[in-house]
């Protein structure tokens, strides 16, 4: 019987290891409140990239938006992977900031095509968070 | 994202650098763009399955609580 109860605990905390290292963050209301901002942000400044400073000011926006993001997802429990999205997300209008940063006139071009990813790049993330169990 | 938006949004940044659209430093920042975008659905993809197996998880431990 101590035999038994022994293989039982056994199996029971081998079990435990292997579903701990499967656990995720649980679904966060500010977080999820947050990529919804940028995205929204994100398609809302698509209207006026015909004009170029307040395509700029737009970008400054969004980078803004993205780094609150990045560092509000870096710290919380088991959010690694979600971290690693809003780095990544970062990282994208950064490169659009920087662009505005260091040239007078950016295309209307560049300016749909750059906010067309990060579009895209928000709403995957928006739809991955908002499937996080509650 | 599959190969084949990836393709698309490939030729459109492509053709809208040949036609003088994009200069040569936006058309690399967007390049780069698409990598990033990329590399976003794809670790996307991971988490959706790692919640997946999760959810899976649990519910088996609920009814393997059941049993016992």
């Amino acid at each position: 019987m101590k035999n038994i109860l022994i293989i039982i605990s056994i199996m029971l905390l081998s079990g435990c290891s292997t579903f701990n290292s499967f656990l995720v963050a649980k679904y966060d209301t500010n977080e999820y409140e947050l990529i919804n901002w940028i995205r929204t942000a994100a398609e809302l400044s698509v209207e006026t990239c015909n004009d170029n400073e307040l395509s700029k000011q737009n970008f400054v926006t969004l980078y803004n938006g993205s780094l609150e993001f990045k560092n509000y997802t870096q710290y919380l429990r088991r959010n690694q992977d979600t971290h690693e999205l809003a780095k990544n997300l970062y990282q994208l209008v950064d490169q659009g900031i920087e662009l505005y940063a260091t040239n007078d006139q950016v295309s209307q071009a560049f300016c749909e095509l750059s906010l067309e990813q990060i579009i895209t790049s928000a709403t995957t993330i928006q739809q991955v968070l908002g499937d996080k169990p509650r | 994202m599959n190969i084949n938006d990836l393709e698309k949004k490939f030729n459109d940044i492509q053709k809208l650098h040949e036609s003088g659209k994009l200069t040569d430093k936006e058309y690399a920042v967007l390049i780069n763009g698409l990598n990033l975008e990329s590399a976003i659905s794809s670790n996307a993809k991971d988490l959706q399955k790692k919640q997946d197996l999760y959810d899976a998880m649990v519910k088996a431990a609920k009814v393997a609580k059941a049993i016992l």
